[in-house]
């Protein structure tokens, strides 16, 4: 990836290396995950994005988000063929669909200043980030199998329409927020930045190359990796044991409460999770492991090492990117336990969850031996309680897929 | 989908697991387990050190209220890849224990002298003491750490000292955090500085000159470090008591007879 973008802070340390900025920008593309920038004007959001554009050559788009933008004009600027076709009713004259998305053939999208745009424009750009497009209510593929989105917006910025609808269109198909005011750039970026030019536009001067395919293979590397079982019941316990909490009448699930969650919570405590975060999604949850696969990727490719890094490690710190801006935290909270900072909430619940996880490894050890014996043991099931109950599920479901196995 | 049950699961085999958990008759607890200000351990001794060679002599100090005998400090890390009260608990099994942030503070100071003795009485090489100094400081590659024997409750700091009246023992210190710097600063804090001014907990005070020293003030139940790597040198004293990596370990100390 060209680096016009300049930021030598770390944003997290993994295996022992620094990930910085580009560092997780490319772990976005390699994991096909979407992705959100944060910040101020002028942080380098724009930037940023037009770097990863530099891997696709003609195979990236870069749109300016704007509130007078409709659909037809996003056609339009998506290809003008494309949107002649459609104008003309060919589909309707027996075209075959695919001939008219394969005009659409882009691999990266990048939207500047996306919560400029109205919701019918944003919904079909969510659509070709997740590679399709919706043409009479029927979705058509694009970007032949790879494709991917990049958005940028101002964080004080909103939707056009409620700052809750905000949250929820983040949460349904952005899966990597970052905001690039918190992980801002070094003076001494700024000095580079400044001595190398003056010209205060977004440098978008590529070589045009088009090295897509380095990037696609990279990603079906990826695909293809089998993720380890402790990644899997971590990311269980962000799910699952997460929606653990006590009220005054009993012990419940903070998506039973609905609403209600998280006034009715006992605990308000700094430091506990119960009423500070909402579980993950299943969909979040798979961004988070993917995202842990691709960090761990590009630690390989930094060190060339397998096994530097420890998952728990590699999974809470993707844990973290991914829910800091989701909607998953309790905003109050956050604001009256940690200042109103979001990243410092997250590493408050990932230092928590490390400590519950690591002194659970015993007992899933146990479980774990228990399941390859094929044999249920109460004795060992027992230790799984509270928080960890939904672990009695998952290690009597692999030990009856064992017996089943000794059994065939 | 059929899942593969691993053999070894978060670097330890599940061969022989049930057996471990069954061993104990309760649940273990989460908590880590809340010593009393009374309890006591016996000063381990430097008589049965087999490699006097490899310690550095750091001679008795006192500072203010906090004072400690002659110790003998481990040129090299070890247990790496332990969490912190793992690494206490198999430090004590050794006879060593950790270092605290103020004797840390002084461990760098005569490591910057390059004057030192090792634990047979000889004058260590000037390089050799460079070399260890590089090791702990150095903002290179790889990332290197290591554990210190403090840690943070609410606005106190705990950390062992010897209880000289009590015939030495070591004895769990629980008091208030004073006169430190309360913000983080990234960056920083001047190392030097921080060498020269820090207080008799080790911490840097608000007298501490601006510099590339990175500093993450005391947070509640967090545990102190100090990380180097190519991006930066720093204490941290707002660690994941059980965190583990690779190039985390110890720089084992022990009293010298």
């Amino acid at each position: 990836m060209e680096q016009t973008y300049k930021n030598s802070t770390e944003i997290m340390q993994l295996g022992g290396q620094p990930i910085y900025m580009h560092d997780m920008a490319e772990a976005c593309l390699r994991g096909r995950l979407n992705l959100l920038l944060v910040g101020d004007t002028g942080s380098g959001k724009t930037q940023l994005a037009r770097d990863m554009m530099s891997y696709f050559g003609d195979k990236a788009t870069f749109i300016l988000g704007r509130n007078d933008m409709d659909t037809r004009e996003l056609f339009q600027q998506l290809n003008p063929d494309f949107f002649r076709a459609l104008k003309e009713g060919r589909l309707d004259k027996g075209m075959n669909p695919r001939e008219l998305t394969d005009k659409i053939d882009y691999h990266l999208i990048v939207v500047d200043e996306l919560p400029n745009c109205v919701p019918s424009v944003r919904g079909q750009l969510f659509n070709l980030f997740d590679g399709f497009i919706e043409i009479n209510g029927k979705a058509y593929p694009i970007g032949n199998g790879y494709s991917v989105g990049v958005a940028t917006g101002n964080l004080g910025q909103k939707f056009t329409e409620s700052s809750n609808d905000l949250g929820r269109a983040l949460k349904d198909r952005m899966h990597v927020i970052l905001d690039t005011d918190y992980f801002a750039p070094q003076s001494y970026d700024t000095l580079e930045i400044l001595a190398g030019n003056t010209n205060p536009r977004v440098n978008f001067e590529t070589d045009g190359k088009d090295r897509s395919q380095e990037v696609i293979k990279r990603h079906q590397d990826l695909v293809k990796q089998e993720t380890p079982l402790e990644k899997l019941n971590i990311v269980a316990y962000l799910v699952h044991g997460l929606d653990y909490c006590t009220t005054d009448s009993n012990v419940t699930s903070k998506r039973k409460l609905k609403d209600q969650w998280p006034t009715a919570i006992k605990n308000h405590a700094k430091g506990s999770d119960e009423s500070l975060i909402f579980p993950l999604s299943t969909r979040a949850a798979k961004s988070t492991l993917r995202l842990s696969q691709a960090l761990d990727s590009i630690v390989r490719d930094k060190t060339g090492k397998d096994g530097l890094v420890v998952p728990l490690e590699s999974v809470l710190q993707a844990y973290k990117f991914v829910a800091a801006y989701s909607g998953v935290l309790n905003e109050a909270a956050v604001e009256a336990h940690y200042g109103g900072d979001k990243y410092k909430a997250l590493d408050a619940i990932v230092q928590t969850t490390q400590t519950q996880i690591v002194a659970k490894d015993d007992d899933i050890r146990a479980g774990l031996e228990m399941a390859s014996s094929g044999k249920l043991n109460d004795k060992v099931l027992n230790r799984f309680t509270g928080r960890w109950s939904f672990m009695k599920d998952i290690l009597t479901y692999l030990t009856q897929q064992q017996e089943a196995n000794y059994g065939n | 989908m059929a899942i593969k049950i691993p053999a070894i699961y978060s670097g330890k085999p599940i061969k022989g697991a049930i057996e471990i958990i069954l061993a104990s008759n309760s649940p273990p607890s989460v908590k880590t387990k809340k010593k009393s200000r009374n309890t006591s351990q016996i000063v381990p001794s430097s008589s049965n050190l087999t490699n006097p060679e490899n310690y550095i002599l750091l001679e008795a100090k006192q500072h203010g209220s906090y004072s400690y005998p002659d110790m003998l400090v481990s040129m090299e890390k070890s247990h790496m890849g332990k969490n912190w009260t793992k690494t206490h608990e198999d430090l004590a099994k050794e006879g060593n224990y950790m270092l605290t942030i103020r004797q840390f503070v002084d461990f760098l100071s005569l490591l910057k002298s390059r004057r030192a003795f090792d634990g047979t009485g000889k004058l260590i090489n000037r390089g050799k003491l460079e070399s260890v100094f590089d090791e702990i400081v150095k903002v290179r590659d790889p990332w290197r750490s290591e554990w210190l024997d403090t840690r943070f409750e609410g606005s106190n700091i705990i950390y062992h000292t010897f209880n000289f009246n009590g015939g030495g023992n070591l004895v769990e210190v629980n008091e208030h955090l004073v006169n430190y710097i309360k913000t983080d600063k990234t960056p920083g804090i001047n190392f030097n500085d921080w060498l020269k001014k820090a207080n008799y907990q080790g911490l840097p005070t608000p007298k501490t000159k601006k510099g590339s020293l990175y500093y993450w003030t005391p947070v509640d139940g967090a545990v102190a470090r100090f990380d180097a790597s190519s991006g930066r040198a720093y204490l941290g004293c707002d660690g994941n008591a059980s965190g583990t990596y690779s190039s985390l370990g110890v720089r084992a100390a022990r009293p010298k007879n």
